[in-house]
């Protein structure tokens, strides 16, 4: 079915979220410019959990001003810059010497050669700035102030494709470039762009950008987005239980996430790893933690930990907080995890009545997570979706609302991660069967070998890419990606890159 | 004109100290100036989340009476939920029976995202989101006093760490359900970005030499007409979507341009106690290392302050308080020297009652709902303490609406929406202290309403007709309603509120 014609993917135009407009202006400017703080974030509900959905960051009423604000900021520090950004600013300020600005910086911004018009808009910015008294410079920041306020530059957009066609070599080092790196091109992709249609070409570069460091932030970005797991802060946590969690702590508790995801896909990770792995990364906060020898001084080490207890990414501390209570742990979340985003099940919406109903539920004393799922589950009108996200989440309860390690609750009731994860099917949408489980790392060893734990990462994998929420005309590039997860030896990073060989990366489609 | 400049601290004293509440005497300006300009109508939307947090059933405990009639005397709490209200009880309108009708077109959908599209738009909404404008935008178009005023602007009303993405920032809307004019979380930054341009005292000699930045400030209308004419050369490649999409960008960029003139004109006139808060005076927090909640009552003073001063200095006429933080606020002070429930606990939860190791009991989630009421009370107070450029109150020309996404945060309702009127007191024949409880009504007739008492002739606000014919083929929401109301004939207005 994939092979009979070009299956190209539908996308929409979308503007920078912080992130990368951090990341742009850093690439942009040879990290000479620090990036404006007045950048307009996004806003509203994310349907796949990737802050680059293009509804989220749509600009609103007060946007534009906030847009042009933040180009005024980082415009300030152009003079004090030019001599390194533009040498023939010093020597032979004047028009050839916007035009060799253009020439670089503009090709940078807009992720392609600007058009003759475009090149024009500039230039006339620079000869508008010249005839009010600005000096070479200070018109300079002038140009500069317009570019960053361009579509072109905000917008990851392309050109119209009706139903169908192949992307330019700009447009697709650009979709690389922001896949992998949250930013716009470096010079390496651009000056390869050209022969980027070249699958082989693609593929080298992707590669090239997979082992630099620019890549970690789209890495991390990944893995967080799709565990949900946050920038876990001091604000997050019962600060009368945990006195201990302040900003330094939450610091060196995110870093540890984003170490160990990053590198798995460094590392010749695999899905197996992911999910099983017994490696964290610490420093002298997060060696206490895990209780564990401490590296010197200011370093980080990755170490293994006790594999009756850890379990890969689902176990790292900073998801296990995020998925949690301000004081105690929290199955639903931890739950709702495995399922909607590892088995990609759509749960659907709780009944209109859920929570009141909960509040008239009778509970036992100091009831256990297993007390309070029982009462739920027995509740014909809860049981529909509780009775599948609820085993799930349990089996992490020997972790506490900070990711610690534990045997017993506050209580001292003993904590009994055992239980049995129903209707565990080859699709979100067949019918399955149960997984029996001791503990978090039982389940997590049988889910690993579920052909739906692949296809769902495959699916994962499609959204954070494209931007949105897949359709049945995606399914042959979720199912390229799948292969490649569930081929022997397969990585994560050939899992990144198995995309860049499909019709949906290579062409677009407007419908 | 004279202008008298009061630059004073207002929250924090040499020590870094918070005052004590209540301090408006010292806040107030001591000296009224005559002025003769009539002072402009105003409209300040309060916002907060998960509705009446008790109920529905004989818990509920928002309502103070079950019949439309006078509310008790000054000084006397008008119900459990609203009990700090009670020094303003003479000022203020409360009504029962106003349901969110339009929300009910969002088919099976569930939880805020709908009733957040809906609350404030009463538009129908596009499977979760919101498409159209929120009532603070509609009235802000009106009441500017030119394109270039600043209007409906949002301002938080919790703090938060800056990195802390806000995921409930879709209630305040512009034109076709886009984001609303949220401001910076940062109370600095927002001092900053409100006050810049305003002028008081004699203007400041132009620099011998401009600056860059001044430069850069003296070209924004220039450089935005040509960023906007680019919009237009590039929209021709794209396809119909995007260009939808960047076509709305490029109207925000011609908007904005309205407000940067090549000759600035000169700064209107202002109020009597126009003082714009000083960016020094705002406690240096530190964002990245602070505790759930203990910052909030510091924060909505300082937000508060600066909102006030905004309508005072004539920055804007349309503003919002949104206490964003909706699923996890602290409440620290309200139960203070105990520790509050909802540091361990989740708010949202406990609202909820989801089964969060919380303290869902009424007495709890109606002293964490106190900050609402308090924070509340303190906006009508300082907007009743200054002086308009008339002598008058500058409550009396501003209507404050204070509503809420949901009815019953409990399980999502939305009905009996938590709705309080205050200010503007000339538009309220029947008068203020007072309770309504008598037919339903719609947010929508609430928005009409309020277009009304500034000045329009408005009889219906967002979608109009019936909930069939405003979203045919929908699956209607019946069971969040008010029990027995909702169906395909059910209409979105119902007429006038009896005020």
């Amino acid at each position: 079915m994939c092979n009979d014609r070009v299956h190209p993917a539908v996308t929409q135009a979308r503007r920078l979220t912080t992130v990368e407009y951090q990341n742009a202006i850093s690439v942009l400017f040879d990290g000479q410019l620090t990036p404006s703080t007045k950048y307009p974030g996004s806003a509203g509900k994310s349907l796949t959990g990737f802050s680059t959905e293009p509804a989220l960051n749509d600009v609103g009423a007060g946007g534009a001003e906030q847009l042009m604000f933040a180009a005024e900021e980082v415009s300030l520090q152009i003079p004090a810059a030019l001599a390194k950004l533009l040498p023939c600013a010093a020597t032979a300020p004047g028009e050839p010497c916007v035009n060799t600005f253009l020439d670089k910086y503009g090709t940078r911004a807009y992720r392609r050669p600007p058009t003759a018009t475009e090149r024009g808009e500039l230039l006339d910015e620079y000869r508008a700035a010249v005839a009010s008294g600005a000096s070479f410079s200070e018109s300079m920041a002038m140009v500069v102030d317009h570019l960053l306020q361009m579509p072109q530059f905000l917008y990851v957009v392309e050109g119209s494709a009706g139903a169908g066609r192949a992307l330019d070599g700009y447009e697709l080092a650009s979709r690389l470039s922001f896949m992998l790196t949250d930013s716009i091109p470096d010079d390496a992709l651009l000056a390869a762009a050209p022969g980027l249609t070249d699958p082989q070409k693609l593929g080298a570069q992707a590669v090239r950008l997979l082992a630099s460091p620019r890549a970690n932030t789209a890495i991390a970005r990944f893995f967080r987005e799709w565990t949900g797991t946050v920038q876990v802060a001091p604000a997050d946590k019962d600060h009368t239980l945990f006195p201990f969690f302040d900003a330094a702590y939450a610091r060196s508790m995110n870093d540890s996430f984003d170490r160990f995801v990053v590198d798995q896909v460094r590392n010749q990770g695999t899905l197996r790893s992911l999910l099983r792995s017994t490696d964290v990364f610490v420093d002298a906060t997060m060696a206490s933690f895990f209780g564990v020898a401490a590296p010197p001084a200011g370093q980080w080490a990755k170490v293994s930990v006790d594999g009756s207890r850890y379990t890969g990414v689902v176990t790292q501390p900073a998801m296990l907080a995020s998925l949690a209570h301000s004081a105690e742990s929290s199955f639903v979340f931890r739950g709702k995890f495995i399922r909607k985003q590892l088995l990609c099940e759509n749960l659907g919406m709780p009944p209109t009545n859920a929570q009141a109903t909960f509040n008239t539920l009778p509970m036992p004393p100091n009831p256990t997570g297993k007390d309070v799922s029982a009462v739920i589950v027995a509740r014909p009108e809860c049981s529909g979706c509780h009775a599948l996200l609820n085993p799930a989440g349990l089996a992490f309860e020997q972790f506490d609302a900070l990711g610690r390690y534990r045997t017993t609750y506050p209580s001292g009731k003993t904590i009994d991660p055992s239980g049995q994860l129903p209707n565990v099917g080859p699709s979100a949408s067949a019918a399955g069967h149960v997984l029996n489980f001791f503990d978090q790392t039982g389940m997590m060893e049988q889910l690993v070998n579920e052909p739906r734990v692949a296809s769902c990462v495959a699916t994962q994998i499609f959204r954070f890419t494209f931007s949105r929420v897949d359709t049945p005309n995606d399914v042959c590039a979720i199912q390229a990606i799948g292969d490649a997860l569930t081929a022997s030896g397969g990585t994560l990073g050939q899992a990144l890159t198995a995309m860049l060989t499909t019709d949906a990366f290579t062409h677009r489609s407007d419908q | 004109m004279s202008q008298r400049i009061d630059r004073r601290h207002f929250l924090i004293g040499s020590g870094g100290a918070l005052l004590a509440l209540p301090m408006l005497e010292a806040l107030a300006p001591r000296t009224a100036f005559a002025q003769t300009a009539a002072p402009p109508r105003r409209l300040v939307v309060v916002l907060h989340p998960h509705g009446r947090v008790v109920g529905p059933g004989s818990a509920d405990n928002w309502a103070p009476r079950s019949t439309t009639g006078p509310l008790p005397a000054a000084g006397t709490a008008p119900s459990p939920a609203l009990a700090a209200l009670a020094p303003i009880n003479g000022e203020i309108v409360t009504l029962s029976n106003i349901d969110n009708i339009v929300r009910h077109t969002s088919g099976d959908l569930d939880g805020h995202a709908t009733a957040s599209a809906t609350c404030t738009s009463c538009a129908v909404p596009r499977g979760q989101a919101a498409t159209g404008p929120s009532i603070d935008y509609v009235a802000g178009l009106r009441l500017r006093s030119s394109a270039a005023q600043k209007m409906a602007i949002v301002i938080p009303g919790q703090a938060a760490p800056f990195d802390n993405s806000v995921t409930e920032n879709d209630v305040f809307l512009g034109p076709n359900g886009s984001p609303g004019n949220y401001q910076s979380i940062d109370p600095v930054q927002l001092i900053r970005d409100l006050f810049a341009s305003v002028q008081v005292g004699p203007p400041p000699p132009p620099p011998p030499t401009p600056s860059l930045q001044d430069r850069l400030a003296a070209r924004r209308g220039s450089i935005l007409d040509a960023v906007a004419k680019g919009f237009t050369s590039f929209r021709a490649t794209l396809n119909a979507a995007d260009r939808d999409r960047l076509d709305q960008h490029a109207q925000f960029i011609r908007d904005t341009e309205l407000r940067y003139p090549a000759v600035p004109p000169t700064p209107p006139p202002v109020a009597a106690s126009c003082a714009p808060p000083a960016a020094s005076s705002v406690p240096n927090y530190d964002w990245g290392n602070f505790r759930k909640g203990e910052h909030d009552d510091v924060f909505a003073q300082t937000q508060i302050e600066t909102l006030v001063q905004a309508l005072a200095c004539d920055v804007t006429r349309t503003a919002s308080l949104y206490f964003w933080s909706a699923y996890d606020p602290g409440f620290v002070t309200e139960f203070a020297p105990a520790t509050s429930p909802y540091i361990a606990g989740n708010w949202h939860a406990s609202v909820h009652g989801d089964g969060s190791p919380n303290d869902p009991t009424p007495a709890s989630l109606t002293k964490g709902f106190g900050f609402y009421s308090k924070y509340f009370t303190r906006l009508v107070q300082r907007l009743a303490a200054v002086s308009d450029t008339d002598g008058s109150r500058l409550l009396d020309n501003t209507l404050v609406v204070w509503v809420s996404d949901l009815g019953y945060g409990s399980g999502h309702y939305c009905y009996n929406y938590p709705v309080v009127l205050a200010g503007l007191k000339s538009a309220f024949p029947k008068g203020q202290g007072r309770h309504v409880a008598g037919q339903v009504n719609s947010l929508g007739d609430v928005y009409a309403q309020a277009l009304r008492m500034l000045g329009g002739t408005d009889t219906t606000f967002g979608a109009t007709g019936t909930l069939g014919s405003a979203a045919p083929g929908v699956n209607l929401l019946p069971e969040m309603g008010r029990p027995g109301l909702i169906n395909k004939n059910t209409p979105l207005h119902f007429g006038a509120l009896d005020l």
